[in-house]
């Protein structure tokens, strides 16, 4: 950026936030300058500007300085791995909400939080917990953004109970892209009372999200009331031991793990659905072996050990995990474990071997409930990468399993190991069915590269044949200009949303429609 | 020339501009001024839906889709004249899932169509409170209608739909816009269409068919009905027994409304039923599943018990010694009433209702204040029906006022409109929550949040530039 | 496994195995930085409140990320590879050295990769001060150490006046099974001498046969090593472990955890072997107490909660890719059990999670505000358990988070764990 316009900016800025809340020397720019995908690994750009923003006032300040001046802006929540939120072109802003890092309220007879962006997954279960109440924490890990985890996914481990994010957002306030605050739900009219998420009237929690969400695009959202949920566990999350070693076991009278072995996919798929049609579980998925390694292993000498061995791809593949959760009562449990046991019996699944459960099962299991630690995806080689993901059902996750891994053995190498990565989630009470295909892939710039091309051929054909999904929700912009013209024109609407929402193009554009470079 | 050209579009037996027709079309259940349409169409399937509203932006003729036979809160009345396409010719069950647990409807399906379609595969429909016979579930689902279970935690039975654009295009949201999928998931693509298309009275799009979950439709059940003196009284044994998930129904009704609903000879029986009824009657149904239905039965009804001891309340098999209630209610819960008088219309053949989103621990504080206007618009407070429907697992209720009124009779119109008009501002101001802002509560509500509305004219004018769809609603 | 193909696994060596026995490589360490943010908060396991969620004192005071483990991994990758120079901007000063090197980012990293993210940080300021010198700041101490064989700018005559009457073997001309190292701080300030007698005390009552150095006590060279002055660290660490296999002592005991941390195990860098165990006092007195030598026979009616020094917890022990962070957490909580009257109360955040007391990594001398704030968080949580007082077994941690008790308003009471045990025998 021009010396003179950047002095320009940086007093404007500095008026809107504090001296000390703003950042742009090179040192400091270079934390921000790359995300876990590829794209932000292999062709990294530092930004302009690093702000801190106290809140919503600072935040919307800070934006319509940015729509003066035209500076594009990335809104940050924890930035934990970061998704399409690295700078893609010079001269960009970062809205790093570290400052905004408040639980507001906890409301326990009414189940719900007020939250900030920079508030964690654990530390709201945490607050949680004590008040024997609980949110879900999705695969990326605990010190992701609990907010972020709702404008992004928000696969939770416990989603077969829970849903998926989006339907755990309530009222919001939102710093729209073109500077308004924007609050929706019940706090649209009167702001002392965040309890609903729907309307009023028209519900534009609809802008907020697909999939993926706008990966900025829409603006940040500044304060989130969230649902939270009867927990029957207890008041501190058990946890033994030393890191990375530690283990963690619920009561057993209320949370009761198992992990089931089917011969096939379609067996397994099968028993999810008897599973979701008897209303049980409080977790539900059907995990593919590499999560099993992923998750347990301590190092990475335990993992391609026990791997080489095939430990899990003996004992895992095509396992059914469930973890059944007490919710009304110890009585309860016992007439859902009796249940299960009556699937599992009918549909001709087995338990997996006992020292394979006890070896797991206390080291791993409950990271479903507290924390995934996704960040182990890495530990094996360095980065992975995920093909599809696809939200639909049990069933069109099995042909997405299927496609999947032909498509990751076809391309192994430089994909490495990883038995058919055929992840099945379980959400509202089996009303839907998740089927990511992640694969690790050594973080070597040549074959991140090689992969990025055949991803975006795979996504290419996808939607030649109207298939959805590819690297999509995780490219956003680019992909929905692509896709927009085949899933019924849809990127018409979002380009004129967007351009309503953001006339001057500044909310990390190409998120979430590319109009410049379609203008 | 504008009906010929829709004669040609729909069949001439399907337009209609007769005086009649366009003066039934121009009057709903609520006090909403009449104001007639110029036409109503029938059209039956999406292409000829798309068809009429491409004519209809070709003139700029407004278009207001209807898929009920009856409407409570003006959202069909025509503000601007314009075409009513009236869906009701599409009447299909389209494709009953009983795998993935939903349902596919037309707009012209009704509650008691579908229940009934949906129980031979063992399968219920997530339904609100005794539904009029005549109204559509797919518009009532999309109108976000209070469902009586609020165990499904994640609520939104909502699932893809298949819309016409404003300017005639068709859509289709979530994985239905794809292949090799099941058109379950409702997110997509691209963005949450499908939560802009709800809650919208039908001014973004045109839906013309519509994918619900379903649930399990169980075989045994036991209802327990819990009387309580006062309102109040009722919420902390509902916040418990929600907390602790408990049951499958669970709402609260006063003893106006229950006896409306339980009358058989009237007004014979309902005036001896008001006088034995409690004030307030929660209804609790706890439901076995499809496995081990009885043993599910007895984990809940001891939790139930558990909670009853705790707080000193009395579950029992019937209130106010009516013989068989247990049967009758479930009767009226999983099979909606077909026969032609509608329980909340018994009184005076109409009722107003003023409905809002809240907490439960404010619902004494509302009812207070219902009570204290109404007395001061001499309006009798016994004729008040309540209903409190906790949402998502007792977060929240969906609480209702109803007042009863004679459609026939001026003055008593008059008496219930301004009624009306108080007690939803004060219900307003103390802080219910208006999420479907009807009629004169558009107003109330988008002037108090300026910047949701301005934000919903910007999507208004990207999908309906030329405000084709159903203008004068919410804020447009 | 693909049909037809063999098993597909990583190129890199390192991914399969952790070079453990290899000459560190930094840049290695820096590229596998995900940017998971694990450096930045307590195991999530382990949170047990949205107050006491965070590890990094660093990042949770200045918050960019540049001020975390991770965005010193970014700088370190961009100065490896040509795209940035050590001198090219003076804030890189500041990210590198307003760290108190408590190892709780490493420790947390450790929990999802194999990687040593302090040893990078390590080999940063090392890089920075040949590039750049020592910082302004740490000047004195390193001349104090050169000069006069301790941090404090003491005359060496004065190492063993605190011993002064107590007839303590002097191993320069004795032998003895055990070397009582006092370190620089308990050696020479007058404030915390009382806990260096009380240690030789009870050790004496104890009939350990234990002895030490004296004037030729020499520091450790703990400050040194962490600002990043190698040399000066290589030849105190070099000098000691010959001076210690010298007097052929079975047992180096210290009650200072920097000391511990550093003899135990930074000393493992220079090629000179040990001949020796290394202990902190903490180990050695438990061990009396189970040999039934040490006996608490007076009350001491206290409510007190236990702060773990870092470098007697996560960074006393030699990292071995999946095993434990191992580190000295039960000694000091036996002791303390053992103690009558006392109750523990636990911090949220301890053993291999526990926060810093802000006075380590050069941060106590350069940077004092951020010293102090560190430990008024610390200070904080402790009086958030309900304890009358905080205990700990380093005098860093003594020093400063006394200091910092001196400017609170509701005080909390400080007390070096032998001083405690000195109350009760």
């Amino acid at each position: 950026m021009d010396k003179d316009r950047h002095t320009i900016i940086l007093k404007a800025l500095q008026s809107a936030v504090g001296e000390e809340n703003i950042e742009d020397s090179p040192a400091v720019m270079m934390a921000y300058h790359r995300d876990w995908l590829p794209p932000g690994i292999l062709n990294p750009i530092l930004p302009e500007f690093v702000v801190l923003p106290n809140g919503t006032e600072q935040t919307q300040k800070v934006i319509r300085i940015c729509n003066r001046y035209k500076v594009p802006f990335i809104p940050l929540g924890s930035s934990q791995w970061s998704i399409t939120t690295a700078p893609n072109r010079p001269g960009t802003l970062m809205i790093d909400s570290k400052r905004m890092n408040r639980i507001l309220d906890i409301d326990e007879k009414n189940m719900y939080a007020v939250i900030e962006p920079y508030v964690t997954m654990a530390q709201i279960h945490a607050e949680a917990n004590k008040r024997g109440l609980y949110l879900g924490s999705p695969e990326a890990s605990s010190q992701a953004s609990a907010m972020a985890g709702h404008v992004f996914q928000g696969m939770w481990g416990v989603g077969h109970r829970l849903g998926v994010g989006h339907r755990n957002i309530l009222a919001m306030e939102w710093v729209l892209p073109h500077g308004e605050v924007l609050r929706t739900g019940s706090w649209a009219a009167n702001y002392k009372t965040p309890f609903f998420g729907e309307g009023p009237g028209i519900d534009l929690r609809g802008m907020l999200r697909g999939l993926a969400g706008a990966l900025g695009g829409m603006g940040m959202v500044t304060k989130m009331a969230i649902k939270l949920h009867p927990y029957p566990g207890p008041k501190e999350f058990p946890c033994e031991g030393i890191v990375p070693n530690h283990t963690s076991t619920l009561p057993p009278d209320r949370f009761q793990w198992y992990i089931i072995k089917y011969p096939t996919l379609e067996k397994a798929a099968h028993a999810m659905y008897e599973i979701s049609r008897a209303e049980i579980g409080g977790v539900l998925q059907k995990w593919p072996t590499v999560y099993y390694n992923w998750w347990w292993a301590n190092s990475n000498q335990e993992y391609w050990e026990t791997w080489k061995e095939g430990i899990w791809q003996k004992h895992c593949k095509h396992a059914v995990a469930v973890c059944l959760w007490g919710f009304t009562s110890a009585t309860q449990l016992a007439y859902e474990k009796r249940v299960l046991e009556d699937i599992i019996e009918e549909t001709g699944g087995k338990p997996i071997p006992q020292e394979v459960f006890d070896k797991w099962v206390p080291r791993t299991a409950n990271n479903w409930i507290r924390d995934t630690n996704g960040s182990r995806m890495m530990r094996p080689s360095g980065t992975f990468l995920a093909l599809r993901l696809p939200f639909d059902t049990f069933n069109s996750s099995i042909w997405e399993c299927k496609e999947g891994g032909r498509w990751v053995d076809k391309f192994t190498p430089p994909i490495l190991d990883c038995d058919g990565p055929d992840w099945i989630a379980s959400f509202d009470m089996g009303h839907f069915g998740s089927a990511e295909t992640d694969f690790p892939v050594e973080k070597d710039p040549a074959d991140l590269g090689d992969l990025m091309q055949r991803l975006m051929g795979m996504m290419k054909e996808d939607l030649s044949h109207q298939i959805e999904g590819g690297v999509g929700p995780f490219l956003g912009g680019v992909y929905h200009s692509m896709a927009g013209k085949v899933f019924y024109n849809y990127g018409e609407l979002l380009k004129g949303i967007k351009k309503a929402m953001d006339p001057n193009i500044v909310s990390n554009p190409p998120q979430n429609y590319p109009i410049e470079q379609e203008e | 020339m504008i009906k010929n050209g829709l004669e040609a579009l729909v069949g001439k037996k399907n337009v209609f501009d007769d005086e009649a027709t366009l003066d039934a079309y121009s009057k709903d259940m609520s006090l909403n001024e009449p104001r007639r349409p110029s036409f109503v169409v029938k059209p039956k399937d999406a292409e000829e839906v798309q068809k009429v509203v491409k004519l209809a932006h070709k003139h700029l003729l407004p278009v207001i889709p209807v898929s009920s036979g009856v409407h409570f809160h003006g959202e069909a009345i025509p503000e601007q004249g314009g075409i009513v396409v009236d869906l009701r010719r599409m009447d299909k069950v389209i494709q009953i899932d009983s795998l993935n647990r939903k349902v596919k409807i037309e707009p012209g399906v009704t509650w008691g169509t579908l229940q009934a379609a949906l129980k031979e595969h063992d399968q219920m429909a997530l339904s609100p409170l005794f539904p009029h016979p005549h109204l559509s579930a797919l518009s009532s689902s999309l109108e976000r209608s209070p469902m009586l279970i609020p165990k499904y935690e994640y609520a939104e039975p909502v699932l893809t739909m298949e819309v016409v654009l404003p300017q005639g295009d068709l859509f289709r949201t979530g994985t239905a816009s794809a292949t090799h999928t099941d058109e379950a998931y409702p997110e997509g693509p691209g963005m949450d269409f499908f939560r802009l298309f709800q809650g919208a009275e039908g001014t973004l799009g045109v839906v013309t068919w519509l994918n619900i979950k379903t649930e399990y439709r169980p075989k045994y059940q036991k209802v327990f009905f819990i009387p309580f003196k006062k309102i109040e009284d009722a919420v902390e044994p509902i916040y418990k027994i929600q907390r602790r998930h408990i049951g499958n129904e669970c709402f609260l009704l006063n003893n106006f409304n229950l006896a409306q609903l339980l009358s058989e000879e009237w007004p014979k029986d309902f005036e001896e039923l008001l006088e034995k009824l409690p004030p307030y009657t929660l209804t609790v149904v706890i439901a076995g599943a499809s496995r081990r239905p009885l043993e599910r039965i007895a984990y809940e009804e001891e939790a139930l018990q558990e909670i009853a001891s705790q707080l000193l309340f009395q579950p029992s098999a019937t209130v106010a010694g009516i013989a068989g209630l247990q049967d009758i209610m479930v009767e009226k819960l999983r099979s909606p009433q077909e026969e032609a008088s509608y329980w909340k219309h018994r009184y005076k053949g109409s009722s107003q209702d003023v409905f809002f989103i809240t907490t439960m621990e404010k619902a004494r504080e509302f009812q207070q204040k219902v009570v204290e206007v109404s007395g001061a618009c001499n309006y009798p407070t016994k004729e008040i029906g309540v209903y409190l429907q906790p949402l998502e697992r007792g977060r929240v209720c969906h609480l209702e006022f109803s007042f009863p009124c004679n459609l026939n009779h001026e003055r008593e119109k008059e008496k219930v409109r301004e009624l009306y008009q108080v007690v939803s501002e004060e219900m307003f101001s103390l802080g219910g929550f208006f999420s479907r802002p009807y009629g004169p509560w558009a107003d109330m509500v988008y002037r108090s949040a300026s910047v949701y509305t301005a934000t919903l004219k910007e999507i208004k004018k990207v999908f309906d530039p030329h405000h084709i769809l159903n203008p004068g609603k919410l804020c447009y | 496994m693909v049909k037809g193909k063999k098993m597909v696994l990583p190129k890199d060596p390192r991914y399969l195995k952790y070079p453990i026995d290899q000459p560190f490589d930094p840049r290695w360490t820096a590229w596998n930085c995900s940017r998971c943010s694990c450096c930045k908060f307590i195991d999530s396991w382990r949170v047990k409140s949205w107050k006491y969620a965070r590890i990094c004192p660093q990042h949770t005071r200045y918050r960019f990320d540049a001020f975390s483990a991770q965005g010193k991994c970014d700088l370190a990758l961009a100065v490896i590879d040509g795209k940035m120079k050590w001198g090219d901007d003076p804030t890189i000063k500041d990210i590198l050295f307003r760290c108190t090197m408590c190892g709780g980012c490493d420790a947390m990293d450790k929990k999802i990769r194999d990687g040593e993210v302090l040893k990078l940080q390590k080999w940063m300021r090392a890089e920075y001060v040949k590039a750049m010198g020592v910082l302004p700041e740490h000047r004195p101490l390193v001349d104090s150490v050169k000069n006069y064989d301790n941090v404090w700018l003491q005359p060496r005559a004065r190492r063993n006046s605190w011993a002064k009457g107590m007839e303590i073997k002097d191993l320069t001309k004795e032998k003895a099974e055990v070397l009582l190292f006092a370190g620089c701080t308990y050696g020479l300030s007058e404030e915390l001498k009382e806990t260096i007698t009380n240690v030789a005390t009870i050790l004496k009552n104890c009939k350990v046969n234990f002895g030490i150095l004296g004037t030729k006590e020499v520091c450790c060279g703990s400050p040194v090593e962490k600002i990043g002055v190698e040399s000066e660290f290589e030849r105190v660490a070099k000098n000691n472990i010959e001076t210690f296999n010298k007097i052929g002592v079975k047992t180096v005991v210290t009650p200072c955890a920097g000391c511990f941390g550093t003899i135990g195990l930074e000393y493992d860098k220079v090629t000179i072997q040990k001949k020796f165990e290394v202990l902190h006092i903490t180990e050695l007195f438990e061990r009396l107490m189970s040999g039934g030598k040490l006996k608490f026979k007076k009350e001491v009616p206290l409510k007190v909660t236990w702060h773990d020094p870092c470098h007697q917890g996560r960074l006393s022990r030699p990292y071995l890719p999946g095993k434990d962070i191992e580190g000295v957490y039960e000694p000091p909580r036996n002791i303390l059990k053992a103690i009558p009257g006392i109750e523990l109360y636990e911090m949220e955040r301890i053993k291999e999670y526990a926060w810093c007391c802000g006075g380590g990594g050069g941060v106590f001398t350069a940077f004092k505000d951020f010293a102090q704030w560190t430990a008024l968080e610390r200070l904080e949580e402790a009086k958030d358990t309900g304890a009358q007082a905080i205990a700990t077994s380093c005098p860093w941690c003594e020093s400063n988070l006394g200091n910092a008790i001196k400017g609170m308003e509701e005080k909390i009471a400080l007390y070096s764990l032998t001083d405690l045990m000195a109350k009760a025998l």
